[in-house]
């Protein structure tokens, strides 16, 4: 049943109303799994609400002291503005590389992952609900870190478009995600490389993928190099839907929009093919339920 | 006499034994899970790509000939490392021995004296901070053209400014290994947030005077504010700070060594305060899978 295929299905043996039926009875436990996975996400964040004022207050030091640094040498106030949307942009990129790609390690670590394995659902809808899980636990981080930034530093966002931005945001997410969840595929066969390689690619990709400042500045091809990490596309994006001219823009947005639905549908499949390959050489290998490596 | 020579020599050689073997053990864990070569690239492309963010901030902004002011930013960032290395080495093994290795009551149960412990295993963290400043300060120098080096010869004075800031850091990461003792879900955010907010309130890339004026009065109680500033006095040769140009070199060091002492105080007593609290509720080896 995990490779999602039904010998009955699959033969175009069935009539209509009975194929319907059967595959609702396949994706309908892949439903329910992704929900249970994303409540356990959405019901913690907001259960121990202290955590909430840590993951908004500690990633708004980082950002505060950016945004300092513009002050302090007279830059041009939008550019305060880039500071506080990369800051709560952060907020995802982090989600997505400690609470989706190395959310398999931690789940060896605590036992879950064979359990993951062995359940009759694909691991598709436990990523799925993971990832949705993440997206809705750092909206409300981000959300506050922008509410902090216009109150504390006075930002004026002048949205030039808003179908624009949130379309921007909307195929942002689905591929950063799906990006997410492709590299928790690839983190199986890791150890305590997992935790190092999340480690390494925090400020590394926050400088390629222009957290706070334009991408434009980096020059074409080390830009295009960064247009592997979505928010690349998608903050360069979201910033000239934001700030019209003054953001400095690479390419369009409308194409950097493109680019990210071709990137969305590119990780997505990623993710599927990642899972099935990583985790039957996990298995060959003897590695999934391996810990302290 | 000669007895209580002997004792406190022996009392010396086995703490110092008990600090090689931390050391070794933390250097271990934090480099064995790949090859020395990976290991090195990794320990720089992180502070390196953190210094390269604040060179395009300056280029953006078209500031990038403020060579003065970018040395000032570049080398409070680069030694900011060392705040930030040994703070969170000493604290987090607490976290990683109890929860991920499950070690810490062997630790408690065996020969090995906690608090000597817990500063072998940060060496291992200053050694990857010193390779780390090493190669910023390097590329800093050369590839981007700053005038950084150790201006009017004054070697000692920086070696004791750096050495003092490194034994707050140390102690405050004391401090912070006892609150982990006893908490089960916050220690780990606790002791980055801290060093958030030391980043911050030091004027680690900014100088001071752009803080809110409550702000920098919080910031002239911080070790670090006078730590950094007594480097980039030594290492940029200037200040572009007005709030910290009051300060002579003396005062710098003066304020810095009070500080210093203040924090291993606190450090300690925060330690042996919450250690008796471990003790008397049984939290040794809780795990709280977080």
């Amino acid at each position: 049943m995990t490779d999602g295929s039904m010998p009955g299905v699959a033969a175009g043996r069935m009539t209509s109303p009975g194929r319907l039926a059967a595959w609702w009875r396949l994706i309908e436990p892949n439903l329910r799994a992704a929900n249970a996975r994303a409540y356990v996400r959405i019901v913690g964040a907001n259960r121990e609400l202290s955590w909430l004022v840590w993951d908004v207050f500690l990633p708004f030091l980082g950002t505060a002291a950016y945004v300092f640094i513009y002050r302090a040498i007279n830059a041009p106030p939008a550019f305060t503005g880039f500071v506080i949307l990369g800051g709560a942009m952060t907020g995802y990129w982090l989600n997505t590389l400690w609470s989706m790609a190395s959310q398999f390690y931690w789940e060896r670590h605590t036992g879950n992952l064979e359990m993951f394995f062995v359940a009759p659902v694909s691991v598709m809808s436990i990523l799925l609900g993971m990832a949705v899980g993440g997206m809705f636990q750092t909206t409300i981080r981000s959300a506050l870190t922008v509410v902090l930034g216009i109150v504390l530093f006075h930002v004026h966002f002048e949205v030039y478009s808003a179908a624009g931005l949130l379309l921007s945001f909307i195929v942002t997410m689905v591929a950063l995600y799906g990006l997410g969840m492709m590299m928790s595929s690839l983190y199986l066969l890791y150890g305590r490389e997992a935790w190092h390689m999340s480690n390494l690619l925090q400020e590394p990709i926050y400088l390629l993928s222009g957290f706070y400042f334009p991408v434009r500045a980096l020059g074409p091809w080390l830009a295009a190099l960064a247009g592997g990490i979505p928010l690349t596309f998608g903050l360069d994006a979201m910033r000239q839907f934001l700030f019209g001219p003054a953001a400095m823009g690479w390419l369009g947005p409308w194409w950097e929009v493109a680019i990210l639905g071709g990137e969305s549908a590119i990780f997505l499949w990623g993710a599927r093919w990642a899972l099935d390959y990583m985790a039957r050489l996990a298995r060959q290998e003897g590695r999934l339920t391996l810990r302290w490596q | 006499m000669r007895a209580v020579y002997a004792k406190w020599r022996g009392a010396l050689r086995s703490a110092w034994a008990d600090f090689v073997w931390a050391a070794w053990l933390g250097w271990q864990i934090d480099s064995n899970w790949t090859d020395p070569w990976l290991f090195a690239v990794y320990s720089i492309i992180k502070p390196v790509s953190s210094s390269l963010i604040l060179v395009v901030m300056f280029l953006v902004a078209g500031r990038l000939r403020d060579a003065a002011g970018l040395a000032y930013i570049f080398a409070g960032n680069a030694f900011f490392i060392y705040v930030s290395q040994v703070l969170l080495g000493v604290s987090w093994t607490v976290y990683v021995d109890r929860e991920e290795y499950r070690t810490l009551k062997y630790v408690y149960l065996g020969a090995s004296r906690i608090i000597t412990y817990l500063l072998g295993r940060a060496f291992a963290n200053f050694g990857i901070a010193t390779m780390s400043v090493a190669v910023l300060m390097a590329f800093g120098r050369l590839v981007l053209r700053m005038p950084l080096r150790v201006h009017d010869g004054r070697w000692l004075y920086g070696l004791v400014v750096l050495m003092l800031g490194i034994a707050a850091a140390a102690a405050l990461g004391l401090g912070l290994a006892g609150i982990m003792l006893v908490t089960a879900n916050h220690g780990s955010i606790i002791s980055e947030s801290l060093a958030g907010v030391l980043y911050l309130l030091a004027g680690v890339v900014f100088p001071i005077d752009v803080l809110p004026s409550w702000l920098q009065k919080i910031s002239l109680w911080v070790p670090f504010t006078y730590w950094t500033e007594g480097l980039r006095r030594v290492l940029v040769g200037t200040s572009i700070s007005q709030s910290m140009a009051r300060f002579s070199d003396t005062a710098i060091l003066a304020h810095l060594a009070v500080q210093t002492a203040a924090a291993v105080v606190l450090g300690l007593l925060v330690y042996a305060v919450s250690e008796r609290v471990m003790r008397s509720r049984g939290l040794i080896d809780m795990l709280t899978e977080h």
